[in-house]
């Protein structure tokens, strides 16, 4: 029985460990350097969460105000 | 007892488990984490892209561009210089990307990188912001644009890389103002070290009277930095003597002479550096001629 146990926790472990190999590999595509295709991937998606952040849901409406705020 | 043992184990196994995970990470160099930040906002905005054949025929459009540093490392990082652009509900990438002094042009791609258009900008104050106004083709129909520039608020460790890089490339200046940053004192000049020290506590202390004073010192030489336009901008405002506010007025100035329409109405501050521009020429003009004859 305790063997039983034991075995299922060294499984377990050995799991996590592969499953932490996995996930570290996946973004760079199994190699050490980053390709040119990666790169240009990972700066879209910044420049689109900055935009996202900073310029939210815009409407007629919000650009209206922010003209009439102008002057 | 055996259920003492049992937990025991239990306890064991989790913490070689996390033990496991993390040399694993270790053995792979950390790589997961991809580093991208933005280095270089060119533009970011909303606005309206309008037909020059049908005014009536508009849309509204949100832009951005930028030079953003991508890397496994801080030593493997490289720059590319990209956008991307919502006309209404579609989506397109920016590419082939040129970021001036208040000017941005660009390619404009599909998802399956076809080439759609084209488009080129130019910023000019009004208000309290800049906005920019130029010309866009895409899928065969020309446009005006008209984009309000959204200011960013830089996080407090984009902060901390303008100074260390302003320290990096001026090092007497830098030296002049952190003689004394908190209890740490360092020479600046050739001193990595010391150059890393500042930027963690500029990271730590964004608001530091120091601080802040190399960050405009950065901005002074990075006009094509819409963030930095702005932030001098503010300090125009209240200061004029800034040599930088020269500088942003010539560069405003210039545009202004290619497209003379767009000059009229300019901010308070701005009018005034015109009027100082426009004395020194004037000055210098007629010493040249008193030196000539």
């Amino acid at each position: 029985m305790k063997f039983a146990v034991l075995i299922i926790l060294v499984i377990i472990t050995a799991t996590i460990f592969i499953s932490g190999c996995v996930q570290q590999q996946v973004p760079v595509g199994g190699t050490e350097k980053m390709t040119g295709e990666e790169i240009e991937q990972e700066a879209g998606n910044v420049i689109e969460q900055e935009m996202d952040s900073a310029l939210g849901n815009i409407s007629l409406e919000d650009l209206e105000n922010e003209l009439l705020e102008q002057g | 007892m055996n259920k003492m043992w049992l937990v025991a184990i239990t306890l064991i196994s989790i913490v070689i488990a996390g033990a496991a995970t993390a040399s694993a990470q270790d053995l792979l160099g950390g790589q997961g984490r991809v580093r991208a930040r933005i280095h270089t906002m060119g533009a970011l905005g909303y606005g309206l892209a309008v037909s020059q054949s049908e005014p009536m025929n508009f849309e509204l459009i949100k832009i951005g561009v930028a030079k953003v540093s991508v890397g496994l490392t801080e030593e493997e990082e490289e720059e590319v210089l990209l956008g991307r652009l919502y006309f209404g509900e579609e989506k397109y990438k920016l590419k082939d990307v040129v970021i001036g002094n208040g000017t941005v042009t660009a390619n404009i791609y599909d998802f399956n990188d076809t080439q759609k258009g084209s488009l080129s900008i130019s910023s000019y104050p009004k208000g309290d912001k800049e906005v920019w106004a130029g010309t866009m083709s895409l899928n065969g129909a020309n446009y005006n644009l008209y984009i309000i520039q959204t200011p960013r608020i830089w996080k407090p460790k984009e902060k901390a890389e303008k100074v260390f890089e302003y320290c990096k490339n001026n090092p007497d200046k830098c030296k002049a103002v952190m003689k004394a940053v908190g209890h740490i004192i360092c020479d600046p000049e050739g001193n990595v070290t010391c150059g890393e020290k500042i930027k963690i506590f500029c990271e730590q202390n964004p608001e530091d009277n120091r601080c802040k004073a190399l960050q405009l010192g950065y901005c002074r030489f990075h006009l094509e930095n819409a963030d930095c336009r702005n932030l001098l901008m503010q300090e125009c405002k209240k200061n004029l003597s800034e040599e930088a506010c020269d500088r942003l007025g010539n560069m405003y100035q210039k545009f202004a002479e290619k497209t003379p329409g767009i000059g009229k109405n300019v901010p308070a501050w701005l009018e005034r550096i015109r009027e100082r521009i426009r004395n020194k020429q004037q000055t210098g003009s007629e010493g040249g001629q008193q030196q000539g004859g």
